[in-house]
């Protein structure tokens, strides 16, 4: 999982640089996510601009982080929804559950 | 550049191969003129049919195979995703869109096959599990 930490403005802001999240990367974005999580950095801006592809096992991981950040008091935040991502959140309404910007 | 179906492609249930299944089913629908947003909908339910027939159907076991067959129709897509598993009640998955399920980790796949693609059926034989998933051409 490429993943790269581009800034700290009110939270922990977080560039995915994988064109996928899928089966394959699922689990190392979730372990990532849960790591600052447990470190305390639990606000967390996920900027997706580079994703092009995101499967159930990626939206997935993004739900199971978004539990524990809020569990901890914080939450996960995301941006940069290219079109069909977008339209994955939509379809299986997480656009409800997350504060996309 | 062959444009020729069916095509066929078999593999073993190793998640890092499911990549290739998702490229594989992409060529097929940009070589059937599928527009762009047609393409990303077929690779994703590809990846999500294969996941299952790996993880659900085959048990993770590497030595069972997932075959995919593409065929074209004059006013469709078909892909058959054939696993060696026992098969699944397909009307007994929970909704993944119930408020109760929403915040749930796994549960999405095959509510994602539904959404994307038009049409899909199951077939269940002894030690066999056919899904199969069809597209509409539309025109562009």
């Amino acid at each position: 999982m490429n993943i790269q930490l581009v800034g700290k403005n009110g939270g922990t802001v977080l560039l995915i640089k994988d064109k996928r999240i899928d089966i394959q990367n699922a689990v190392e974005l979730r372990e990532e996510l849960l790591k600052l999580i447990r470190d305390g950095q639990n606000k967390i801006l996920l900027d997706l601009q580079k994703v092009r592809f995101i499967d159930s096992s990626g939206l997935g991981a993004l739900v199971y982080s978004l539990r524990e950040a809020r569990r901890a008091k914080g939450t996960i935040r995301i941006s940069g929804l290219t079109e069909h991502v977008a339209s994955m959140f939509s379809i299986t309404r997480l656009n409800k559950i997350f504060d996309i910007i | 550049m062959t444009s020729k179906f069916p095509r066929k492609l078999e593999l073993l249930s190793k998640i890092e191969k499911v990549e290739e299944a998702a490229y594989f089913a992409e060529k097929a629908a940009k070589d059937m003129n599928f527009s762009d947003s047609d393409v990303d909908d077929i690779a994703i339910a590809l990846t999500e049919a294969v996941s299952n027939a790996m993880i659900h159907g085959n048990k993770n076991d590497v030595t069972k195979k997932v075959i995919i067959e593409i065929m074209e129709k004059p006013d469709r897509m078909i892909m058959n995703v054939l696993d060696e598993g026992v098969g699944f009640d397909p009307h007994n998955i929970d909704d993944p869109l119930l408020p109760e399920n929403l915040l749930r980790e796994s549960g999405r796949g095959v509510f994602i096959l539904k959404s994307l693609m038009d049409r899909i059926d199951y077939s269940f034989e002894k030690n066999r599990t056919m899904i199969i998933l069809e597209k509409m051409k539309r025109k562009k």
